[in-house]
């Protein structure tokens, strides 16, 4: 069962189901590197539900990659990850008649969340756009089951237009997951992300 | 507004060949969402998991899946069958090693209309370019026939499983 005192979704049960999803923890993210989730409730939940929502660098120029990296005993791991996704972008700006597939593979040392080659934003610079997605991570806690990871993502770029991206990944250890970190790559950025309890 | 989440049914099984959930599939949803992770058991010598539907009667549906799944690795491919006898397959090769995935899937309890599942998963295989590589899938399964579904079974081939299996449904 949820524990005491979470936000609960669908509080009257369908034919005497338990309502599933617990908000383990919000977080508003204002223009900062990393977001952390440290009290990942692993123990009471073999499944969490990530979210992220209106994520947006400010920035057009570059390159930038959604990033997570397991924590274990409060440490981010930076090893041991096997990681396989696709994203798909506009070749050009103007013509929009191409469209680029984008592999990634044999990526070790992150768990990738999105891509965006140019920046998350609107083709039109005036107007501003995000990155919106999900994971689904399952035994993070668990000591005799690697860590999985299925992820989808959506965003904007501003050279290249939607960049949907499908991922993903192990942890490739039996180590307990006590904590999640989440980042953008070489950027500050804005947004909501939230970390549910998937109740199994 | 709080939203309708709710879990169905979970099952665990740890070294078998295969673990059905019955009765998960139900007039109250059209929904559902499903999360599983079938990991070679200790000691075994499994090659691959699969998945199937339970009929009306809890019987396994050994023919008639359509799929279409996007296969990433070093490489792309595509698999697509229109006689296929099982959904979800994964390879697993080593200890440790595991299908793990998620599918949505919509109308399997329905008996006036067609079964369709979205799921992508994942697992660590050997031999891919010569290494040993991860190796995703997304993609599509149904059924060839209209027909109700009641349930879902794991199962593996040349050796046991640990099977976790969970099944929620999207309230309406």
């Amino acid at each position: 069962m949820a524990p005491l005192g979470s936000a609960r979704f669908g509080f009257a049960g369908v034919a005497g189901d338990d309502p599933a999803l617990t908000l383990i923890e919000h977080q508003t993210a204002s223009s900062v590197t990393s977001v952390d989730f440290t009290s990942i409730e692993g123990s009471t939940y073999d499944y969490h539900y990530l979210t992220w929502t209106d994520i947006d660098t400010g920035i057009r120029d570059s390159a930038n990659y959604w990033n997570m990296r397991v924590k274990v005993g409060g440490t981010n791991q930076g090893s041991n990850y096997l990681n396989n996704g696709t994203a798909w972008t506009w070749g050009s700006n103007s013509g929009q008649s191409y469209k680029n597939r984008y592999l990634y593979n044999d990526i070790f040392n992150i768990i990738a969340l999105g891509r965006v080659n140019r920046g998350y934003g609107h083709l039109d610079s005036s107007i501003d756009s995000s990155a919106n997605g999900w994971a689904i991570i399952s035994f993070a806690n668990d000591s005799n089951r690697w860590t999985s990871v299925h992820t989808q993502t959506i965003g904007h770029g501003y050279a290249e237009g939607s960049a949907p991206y499908r991922g993903e990944a192990y942890h490739a250890s039996n180590s307990s997951v006590d904590g999640f970190h989440i980042y953008m790559s070489g950027y500050s950025f804005s947004g909501q992300l939230a970390l549910y309890g998937i109740l199994s | 507004m709080a939203g309708e989440f709710y879990l169905i049914k979970s099952e665990s099984a740890t070294d078998v060949a295969s673990l059905d959930i019955t009765d998960c599939f139900n007039s109250t949803y059209n929904f559902y969402e499903v999360i599983w992770y079938a990991k070679r058991a200790s000691g075994s010598s499994a090659t691959n998991s699969y998945m199937r539907f339970l009929d009306s009667t809890g019987s396994a549906i050994t023919s008639g899946y359509n799929v279409g799944y996007y296969r990433y690795d070093r490489y792309i491919g595509i698999i697509y069958s229109t006689t296929n006898t099982y959904i979800n397959d994964g390879q697993l090769q080593d200890t440790d090693r595991a299908n793990a995935g998620r599918m949505s899937i919509a109308n399997p309890y329905a008996d006036d209309r067609y079964t369709t599942g979205y799921s992508q998963r994942y697992m660590y295989t050997d031999n891919i370019g010569g290494a040993a590589r991860g190796r995703g899938y997304f993609g599509l399964n149904g059924l060839k026939d209209v027909q109700r579904i009641t349930g879902l079974q794991i199962y593996g081939t040349s050796g046991n499983l640990d099977i976790d299996i969970a099944v929620y449904g999207f309230g309406e």
